[in-house]
């Protein structure tokens, strides 16, 4: 949950934050701290606190500057919302891989829902093809491009964030800009990470992806309904991942890739709903995680009819 | 190896089990033993009475599994060309004979290996609606009543979630597609398709081996 308490190694930042952004912002009471010209907002994302210790005006004051941002950048008016998780929910996935047919179609809705870069391989979904027989991931093949899929011999196994209950990218992170929100999702605020990189090493499933350069995207393709810790625009040079679409699943919507996924193996749902379908593939299919000899405890499930 | 906290099937479990069923064949035979002996030699069925004959009528028609989540099928008939299809078949006597077809319909059946023909499925007389083998009339809207006759295992996972997908929202009322929304009944198999694109080369990096491996699986 969002805490708004300011103690802590950064009171004084903000302290300071907030005489400053009173003097220029000329001590109206009224209206953003920092007004809407170019250079206060880059004054004012510079000062921009963490997620979780914004206050509210704060957090309205930094949605206003992202939808600023992506008019000034791609010409787009858009919506950056900051929807709370829902109470009594933890989101888990489950994916039945005997009817993935690696189809890639949840690859390619994710990057236009949760606005990705093009061209880069800034994709949260890799959809490893595997030799039929092993889980052995070192034998796996995500460039693969056949005529027709599924090809013989081989079955397909997509991996993106797993949302784990035991982060081990949350513990590596030494400026705490990565989190397990109480919805179960792992969540990056994109303008407190430094772009170390560390979570990437720390992450077992290759689920963390560094942007090299600011996602660089058509106007006309852009979604502009956003959420501050989904799928904004974002800065160049931070860390990006999978967040089970948080701008849609916290309102109740399913994630771009199970919406995209024509044969129906992709199931999300609510952990906490015994009626949930996640829950009676849990409790009545043959699941398996990946890696996890780990402990990372993933909320993203395998399974087979 | 460390295995999931808390899963099902701990090594203690089954021990635990079989304690637990030793302890009540124990208390049962004991039980057992002290009832007096019935005069026409059969005990009687604590408060499970069979009744006197089997009923007569008809068991009633199948209305879902228990426990399932309630759900709301995304309706076909809108998505049907040939629909109403007493437009031309009232005009026409029902040919049962399994033949060629000529247009407008399929002229083969690919489901089934031959076992069945299609007034298994669509009813003979009023061709708008589908019909069970017991001779329920089913809605296209509802054809999954068709196919669960034959196809239990996917039927269920259906109702409760585990195969076919879920419209929109994973939260509220469940809204779920058909079987027919994916599988062509009169051609049911999933087919091979095109993939979209692999992720792009990051820049600068070529991947020359995955052109070879290309060329070699004749691409
Ligand atoms: C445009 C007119 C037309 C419409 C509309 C039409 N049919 Fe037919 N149908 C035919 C003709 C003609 C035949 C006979 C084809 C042959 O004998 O090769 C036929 C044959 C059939 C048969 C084979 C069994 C039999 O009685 O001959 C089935 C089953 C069938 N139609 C189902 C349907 C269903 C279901 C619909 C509605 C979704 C439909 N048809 C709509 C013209 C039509
Ligand atoms: C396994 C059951 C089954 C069998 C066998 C079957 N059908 Fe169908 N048929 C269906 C169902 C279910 C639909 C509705 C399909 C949908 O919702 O798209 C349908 C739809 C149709 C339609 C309407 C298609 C459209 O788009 O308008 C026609 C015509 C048709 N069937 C003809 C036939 C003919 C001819 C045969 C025999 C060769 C046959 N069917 C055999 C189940 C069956
Ligand atoms: C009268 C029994 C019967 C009914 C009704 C029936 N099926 Fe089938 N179906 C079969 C049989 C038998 C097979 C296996 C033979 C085959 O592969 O064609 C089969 C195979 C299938 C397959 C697997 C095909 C493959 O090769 O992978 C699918 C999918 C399927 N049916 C879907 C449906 C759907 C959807 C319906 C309802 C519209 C339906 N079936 C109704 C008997 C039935
Ligand atoms: C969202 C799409 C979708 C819906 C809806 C759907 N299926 Fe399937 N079904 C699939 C896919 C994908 C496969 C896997 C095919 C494969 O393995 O090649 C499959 C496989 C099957 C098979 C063959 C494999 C097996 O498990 O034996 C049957 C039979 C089948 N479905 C029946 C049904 C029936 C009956 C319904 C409706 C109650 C239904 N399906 C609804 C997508 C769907």
């Amino acid at each position: 949950m969002k805490s708004k308490d300011s103690d802590g190694i950064d009171a004084g930042r903000r302290r300071f934050l907030g005489a400053a952004g009173a003097a220029v912002a000329g001590g109206t009471a009224a209206g953003p701290a920092w007004g809407g010209s170019t250079f206060l907002d880059a004054m004012g994302s510079f000062f921009q606190d963490h997620y979780q210790r914004m206050s509210d005006e704060e957090i309205a004051d930094a949605l206003d500057r992202i939808e600023r941002r992506a008019k000034r950048r791609y010409g787009v008016d858009i919506t950056c919302r900051d929807t709370p998780p829902q109470e009594g929910v933890v989101f888990g996935y489950a994916l039945n891989i005997s009817k993935c047919q690696g189809y890639r179609d949840c690859v390619s809705a994710c990057v236009r829902e949760n606005n990705q870069d093009r061209g880069s391989q800034m994709q949260y979904i890799r959809v490893l093809e595997m030799p039929e027989g092993t889980r052995e991931l070192e034998a796996a093949e995500h460039y693969y491009d056949p005529a027709t899929v599924p090809v013989d011999g081989h079955y397909y196994l997509p991996v993106q964030c797993m949302q784990c209950d035991d982060p081990p990218c949350v513990k590596a992170c030494p400026v705490e800009a990565t989190w397990l929100e109480p919805d179960g999702i792992v969540v990056v605020d994109y303008d407190w990470c430094i772009g170390c990189r560390y979570c990437m090493t720390a992450c077992p499933y290759w689920a963390r992806h560094f942007n090299w350069r600011e996602p660089q995207l058509p106007p006309e393709e852009i979604n502009p309904d956003t959420n501050y810790l989904g799928n904004r625009p974002r800065p160049k040079g931070v860390v990006e991942k999978c967040h089970f679409c948080t701008q849609r699943t916290r309102e109740g919507r399913q994630p771009a890739c199970q919406e995209a996924c024509p044969t129906g193996a992709r199931i999300f749902g609510n952990l906490l709903d015994p009626n949930s379908e996640i829950r009676y593939v849990l409790a009545n299919k043959p699941v398996f995680r990946l890696k996890e000899e780990l402990g990372t405890e993933p909320k993203f499930w395998y399974f087979t009819d | 190896m460390g295995y999931p906290r808390g899963s099902r099937g701990r090594p203690g479990a089954s021990v635990t089990g079989a304690c637990t069923l030793i302890a009540v064949f124990t208390f049962a035979s004991l039980a057992a033993a002290e009832l007096p002996a019935p005069e026409d030699g059969h005990r009687p069925l604590r408060g499970n009475p069979v009744t006197a004959a089997p009923d007569p009528a008809p068991p009633p028609p199948f209305d879902g599994y228990v426990n399932a989540p309630a759900f709301e099928v995304v309706p076909r008939r809108g998505e049907l060309k040939f629909f109403p299809c007493a437009a031309c078949h009232d005009q026409m006597a029902p040919n049962p004979e399994r033949r060629k077809l000529f247009s407008p319909h399929p002229a083969a059946l690919d489901h089934g290996d031959g076992r069945f023909w299609c007034l298994d499925c669509h009813a003979a007389e009023g061709r708008n609606e589908l019909h069970t083998l017991a001779g329920e009339r089913v809605s296209f809207d509802r054809a999954d009543r068709v196919c669960a006759q034959c196809h239990y295992t996917p039927h269920r996972d259906w109702a409760f979630g585990a195969h076919g997908k879920r419209v929109a929202d994973w939260q509220g009322d469940r809204r779920i597609y058909g079987c027919a929304h994916c599988h062509d009944p009169h051609a049911p198999a999933v087919r091979p398709r095109v993939p979209e694109p692999p992720p792009p080369v990051r820049a600068g990096l070529a991947r020359p081996e995955l052109e070879e491996h290309h060329e070699v699986e004749g691409q």
